[in-house]
């Protein structure tokens, strides 16, 4: 008995020496930090590899800067995992800044863990550099604060290889204008022999809402979200019915004929270097990839042209935001909260936005970062499209945005199943795909408006 | 001869040693088992945390939703493919190996090797073997299928790695049943003109049938557990092709934040395991034979 | 005479094509191992290139070099083995109190409690994995080794196996130690655990197997890269926005070889310890 007891606190305190070993351990920032020796502000991204490269040395450099923060790059990896986390990790082991996708904005500015980084300027009085009128609008909640602040201005659009176009004898800048005609071209050039496959897709579905946003038709109801909360989605009805049937047809097409990769091909290692090495004439991604196609093949002949809308009836009025932003977490931290903001505002200085934006493909954010002599430079010599793009952008309307809701998890989940649908299945009835669809989304958000009252 | 043991009074010794370990298992088993089974009555928040009871409303919903009956089947093909292909390898792997011979270590050492290897780089090495330009089982097998990507191949990809990797731990357990068959009953076997067919079904499967009962039982439970590999090649899968029941459990969970759609899927997948080893421990009085 | 030596080289000749036949299986089998570690050491240029070939002209140790600048791999291994260390010790010493109080002894509720014990093989724990981690969280105790090694203190399979021995320990030799004045405990630590050694050997390594491939719990419990095991490592070269395979197949290699390594030396026990589980005698 005597020796059974001695055991059992053996057992005990080698258990406990564990728990002990855990939290001298704990490498995350602890509640409150006493005010000697600099604030550890943790920034969890789902940036690795080269679009994070650019963004860590800025970010060494900020640590460098001043002495009050010290700025750790934590990868965490994808974007789901990142926001699977941050949904999940009780307060005081959240980080003080995470970068998250614009079209999140509507989830971000209702969830619990984000602080709008509007408190933070207004606190400052920081004259922001004026933002493109759609970011502005797209990071902004209901009541025009900004939530987020623009990381990387994204232009999801497709790249199209000229040379597979000029053999063709089709002009890619009238030719591409919504899906139905994308569904034609790629068919004429791969009719003509020019090439094997049409178009591959990056293997991410945020091009779904976007597309419906150039189009110019609500996924929602109340306007998006933008007109009080939304209670159902509206795929299945009116205009946006429409819209979404002839999007899904196109597609659909596309894929039935076999025109298109398989969705789903990796688009880092597989996507880019056949793009890049002349295999297919048409790649729709977002320009921020644009630096791994230049190094895939520098000499290749390319140019980048807007997402198109669904159809003929496509609104004209620009295009939605894309790209992630600084979000600020609410992690009881003040201080390294104070430093996430810092550090954010660090990154807008305009010689580091146009040094980011020139080393991935990323437009920067602000008209004064694209008159800087470098990235006029890059334009010129590197990569003119980037023009083109910025021309779209402020051409934009502020009108044309992402749906603001609470639920933008499950509607990338639901758009990128009903996408995965029409594109594997030759005998998809579309119709049914999309009452699917109408289905879960609308069950999302009601489920969501019952477990937050 | 007197035994201390048999004393009037209650002996703590046997108790305070079962002790530790089924509080263990109380705080990290049956107490979130049975949380889950409660939550799954209820609608929480996206920390976890509950909001409101609300009873048999939530599995009605769920149930009536087609997307989890897909789930359902796609768990039940999921479990079928993996379980026919693994008994089916792994015992004739072990039948192969029943005589040692000559350095019959070195190929029993390959058939239980993936044993040793875990699912994240496993799923590596085959995210490398399924692409679809270059890859090399393409080129072997002479086709043209992005493997990971496509409908109909997705799931049967999943479950390649799957089987794969738990071959080894069913192979290594038929080979002890198929070793402990007695050579007398063999021999007699072959006298009576049997062939090696016929010695096969008559002999070696009825006297490891303990071992076949258990190699079923493993594999029931690790077919339907399967995370890894779904998560890294497939995440999901093209659509819900590859979402099995253990997987929307995550997806809901942690990716949504559903904690109440998770649970109900979770309570499903136990529903499952139990039935089907409930359905197996029946059969077994029946079709197992021991010595 | 001469038939009989034509019996005998048929027989041999037999047994040789079939080893062949056997050995070449095996190969085919773990294919895709091989593949990954000769494809590790190939220039990332020459990987896609088919038909596939093992051998390279340019042997390169570059996808290992980034494997260990741009992570902390020794740390990821650090972790593993810690975790596997804690569990596997706990395990140990809990199924072997918890087998010797169901073998040796009878009390009330023997039964019932077994059965407690077996259930938990039917409960796996990705089941209550979701709740396990909301009680972590709410603990505090997210990247500490604690809520790492939580899951794997203890398992209904170690304590069936050492069970399983103790069975086959005869009463008598309890009943003439208690008679020499052993008391429950001594017998305990003096003979029964003394005996069960090559048993213990077998869970230890089978354990470690199994614990060091966990993946989903790692995953969930820890977010600071310090406290990342091997398999979560690896996971995230995976899923990164890598463009080459070179770095994803050194990595999976560099994870996979010690446990390999330790399976072959050790396959012996490893075996022996998985049979003691699963026969039911």
């Amino acid at each position: 008995m005597k020796r059974f007891l001695v055991v059992l606190l053996i057992v005990c305190l080698g258990v406990s020496s564990v728990f002990a070993n855990g939290t001298t351990e704990q490498a995350a920032a602890p509640a409150e930090q006493k005010s000697v020796g600099p604030i550890d502000v943790y920034w969890w991204t789902h940036w690795s590899g080269s679009m994070a490269d650019p963004l860590v040395k800025q970010m060494e450099a900020f640590n460098k800067s001043q002495s009050k923060y010290v700025v750790h790059y934590v990868y965490q990896g994808t974007s789901l995992d990142v926001l699977a986390k941050l949904q999940s990790t009780q307060k005081k082991d959240l980080p003080a800044v995470f970068t998250g996708p614009v079209e999140y904005t509507g989830y971000y500015a209702g969830c619990d863990f984000v602080i709008p980084i509007q408190d933070f300027i207004d606190k400052d009085h920081w004259d922001t550099p004026a933002l493109f009128k759609i970011s502005q609008a797209s990071y902004s909640n209901l009541d025009g604060r900004l939530v987020g602040y623009p990381a990387g201005n994204s232009f999801p659009g497709m790249f199209v290889n000229l040379d597979m176009f000029k053999k063709a004898g089709i002009d890619p800048y009238t030719s591409l204008d919504n899906f139905q005609d994308v569904f034609k071209t790629v068919k004429t050039i791969v009719d003509k022999g020019i090439s094997k496959v049409g178009i591959g897709f990056h293997n991410d579905a945020y091009w779904i809402a976007m597309t419906l946003s150039t189009q110019g038709v609500p996924s929602f109801d109340n306007n998006d979200g933008f007109s009080g909360k939304p209670t159902k989605c509206i795929y299945n009805q009116g205009k946006t019915k429409e819209a979404v049937y002839d999007l899904l047809k196109a597609l659909h097409d596309i894929y039935a004929g076999g025109y298109g990769i398989p969705y789903g091909a990796n688009i880092n290692n597989e996507l880019i270097p056949r793009f890049a090495s002349g295999e297919f004439p048409v790649l729709l991604v977002t320009t921020g990839f644009f630096a791994k196609i230049k190094a895939a093949n520098p000499k290749f002949e390319y140019t980048l042209l807007p997402l198109p809308g669904c159809d003929v009836n496509r609104a004209h009025d620009g295009v939605p935001a894309g790209g992630c932003g600084w979000f600020i977490c609410d992690n009881g931290n003040k201080a390294a909260q104070q430093g996430a903001y810092e550090f954010a505002k660090f990154m807008s200085d305009i010689h580091n936005n146009a040094t980011w934006a020139m080393s991935t493909g990323y437009l920067p954010q602000t008209q004064a970062a694209v008159e800087t002599t470098e990235y006029q430079d890059f334009i010129k010599n590197v990569y003119p499209s980037a023009k083109m793009a910025l021309d779209v952008q402020k051409k934009s309307t502020g009108s044309i945005r992402n749906p603001f809701i609470p639920i933008a998890n499950e509607h990338k989940q639901a758009n990128d199943i009903m996408l995965t649908q029409v594109t594997t299945n030759p005998n998809a009835d579309i119709n049914k795909v999309i009452d699917d669809a109408t289905a879960r989304l609308t069950d999302a958000i009601q489920l969501y408006n019952s477990s937050s009252k | 001869m007197e035994i201390k043991k048999k004393t009037k009074k209650i002996r703590y010794t046997p108790y305070l040693l079962i002790a530790p370990s089924l509080l263990l298992f109380c705080m990290f088993i049956y107490f979130p088992f049975v949380k889950s089974f409660l939550f799954s009555f209820a609608v929480t928040n996206r920390r976890g945390e509950l909001v409101k009871w609300v009873g048999l409303s939530n599995w009605i919903r769920m149930l009536s939703k087609p997307e989890f009956w897909g789930i359902v089947v796609v768990s039940l093909k999921f479990a079928l493919i993996n379980l026919v292909s693994t008994l089916l390898t792994s015992m004739i792997f072990a039948l192969l190996c029943t005589r040692p011979g000559l350095f019959s270590k070195s190929y029993q050492l390959f058939y239980s090797l993936p044993l040793a290897i875990a699912s994240a780089p496993a799923a590596a090495i085959w995210t490398f073997l399924f692409k679809q330009e270059g890859g090399i089982l393409n080129w072997v097998l002479g086709t043209h299928f992005a493997w990971t990507q496509e409908a109909n191949t997705a799931l049967l990809s999943c479950a390649l790695v799957n089987v794969w990797m738990n071959i080894g731990a069913s192979f290594i357990f038929l080979l002890v049943g198929f070793r402990s068959v007695p050579l007398e009953m063999i021999e007699s076997a072959t006298i009576d003109g049997a062939g090696p067919f016929g010695k096969t079904i008559h002999v070696m499967i009825p006297i490891a049938s303990p071992q076949i009962f258990f190699v079923f039982f493993l594999n029931i439970i690790t077919s339907f557990t399967t995370f890894a590999p779904i998560r890294l090649l497939t995440d999901g899968g093209p659509s819900t092709t590859t979402t099995t029941l253990i997987y929307a459990v995550y997806k809901w969970g942690i990716q949504n934040g559903r904690f109440e759609t998770s649970c109900v899927y979770a309570m499903t997948l136990f529903l499952f395991i139990f039935c089907t080893t409930r359905i197996q421990m029946a059969l077994e009085k029946r079709t197992v034979y021991y010595q | 005479m001469n038939e009989r030596t034509q019996q005998q080289i048929q027989k041999q000749g037999k047994a040789f094509f079939s080893f062949i036949f056997k050995f070449f299986l095996g190969i085919v089998f773990i294919m895709p191992l091989i593949f990954c570690i000769f494809y590790s050491f190939k220039p990332e240029t020459q990987i896609p290139v088919t038909p596939p070939t093992l051998f390279t002209k340019t042997p390169t140790l570059m996808h290992y070099a980034w494997v260990l600048t741009h992570m902390p791999f020794f740390t990821y291994v650090k972790n593993s083995l810690i975790v596997c260390f804690i569990s596997i010790a706990s395990q140990i010493t809990l199924s072997s109190l918890a087998a010797y109080g169901f073998s040796f002894f009878e009390f009330p509720g023997k039964k019932q409690l077994f059965s407690v014990v077996l259930a938990t093989m039917m409960i796996p724990s990705d089941i209550v994995i979701i709740m396990n981690y909301s009680l972590i969280q709410k603990l505090g105790l997210l990247d500490t080794y604690l809520a790492l090694v939580f899951p794997t203190l203890i398992s209904g399979t170690a304590i069936f196996m050492m069970r399983q021995y103790y069975l086959t320990i005869p009463r008598s030799l309890k009943d003439a130690a208690t008679i020499d004045g052993c008391t429950d405990m001594g017998f305990l630590f003096k003979i029964a655990v003394p005996l069960s050694v090559p048993t213990i050997a077998s869970l230890g390594l089978y354990l470690f197997i199994n614990i060091y491939n966990l993946f989903l719990w790692p995953l969930l419990v820890t977010n600071t890269d310090t406290m990342r095991t091997v398999q979560i490592g690896i996971s995230m070269i995976v899923t990164s926005e890598r463009l080459e395979y070179g770095p994803l197949l050194a990595g999976a290699t560099c994870c996979v070889v010690p446990v390999i390594l330790i399976f072959i030396f050790g396959q012996d026990y490893i075996v022996n310890g998985m049979i003691a589980g699963a026969v039911k005698g």
